[in-house]
């Protein structure tokens, strides 16, 4: 498997995975579901900053779950509070269940309260630094 | 030995100067940001509420009346905002060709935000997959009708 031309986002169910994907250079993200939402503590954030590991978090899961909302909101402005990159991704499986960019600036601003420049580089920047430097192409 | 000595007072007396500055600087600085603060939690006055239009283009499975769109989209303005903010915002489709699923949406200069967010929410329409993209936000109907029919995607 060839880890340097492939984009490898990580869901890990235990501390110890959490702890171990922060630090492997291999994994490209680590995805916060509502599965796994209560490993990503300030000790996590700490390792996560550390080695500048971007943390992704689906549109799905943050609009679904309206039980788990104030949760993630908690998690995300720690997150972004520390500065730490994160990416959001739409989870898609058919076509419509993506989202035009500019609502999801706005989804994120008032949902959540994170600010369009934060958002733009959520969606742009970060995952782009990432395909950039692993090469990765479509083929 | 007496230059040695004044020397020395001068050196002590430049570093609690320095101390000092750096200490009242410091006040200062905290001062104006406690001030900045409180000038932009002032609320702000809103005399007049102004219309924004906001130019959308539908991509769909089947096409989408008017009604449909105009029901799915207070349905879920309310389901994510409330009926609170729907009713500030007043959403209205003022435009919408079924043809080309381009339309104008009017909608209160405070909610833009609420707006674009609601339109990019829409999932399916009576069970037709659709997705809504917001194109342009204008302050006339007349720039969003130039918008519409002149924009692509």
């Amino acid at each position: 498997m060839d880890y340097n031309r492939m984009f490898i986002t990580v869901h890990p169910l235990s501390v110890e995975t959490a702890r171990w994907c922060a630090h492997d250079s291999r994994v490209d993200s680590i995805l916060m579901t509502p599965e796994n939402i209560s490993l990503f503590d300030k000790k996590q954030l700490g390792v996560m900053k550390y080695y500048s590991k971007p943390l992704e978090v689906t549109m799905k899961d943050l609009l679904d779950k309206v039980e788990l909302r104030e949760l993630i909101y908690r998690r995300l402005k720690l997150y972004i509070s520390r500065r730490l990159p994160f990416i959001l991704s739409s989870r898609a499986e058919k076509w419509c269940d993506l989202y035009p960019p500019l609502s999801l600036l706005k989804i994120m601003l008032t949902q959540y309260d994170v600010p369009d420049e934060i958002s733009m580089l959520a969606i742009s920047n970060i995952p782009e630094m990432i395909i950039s430097r692993k090469r990765i192409d479509n083929t | 030995m007496i230059w040695e000595l004044i020397a020395i007072t001068a050196l002590a007396i430049s570093i609690i100067l320095f101390i000092s500055t750096t200490y009242l600087l410091r006040r200062v600085n905290r001062l104006y940001k406690g001030l900045v603060k409180l000038i932009e939690l002032k609320p702000s006055k809103v005399k007049r509420v102004r219309k924004r239009y906001i130019v959308f283009a539908a991509l769909f499975e089947d096409e989408i009346s008017i009604n449909e769109l105009d029901k799915a989209l207070r349905d879920v303005f309310i389901m994510y905002y409330g009926v609170s903010l729907y009713s500030k915002a007043s959403p209205r489709i003022v435009f919408y060709d079924e043809r080309l699923g381009r339309g104008v949406l009017r909608v209160s200069h405070t909610c833009v935000d609420h707006a674009i967010a609601t339109l990019g929410l829409i999932k399916s329409i009576n069970n037709k997959r659709c997705i809504i993209v917001p194109i342009r936000t204008t302050g006339t109907l007349k720039k969003a009708q130039e918008y519409m029919l002149k924009t692509r995607i």
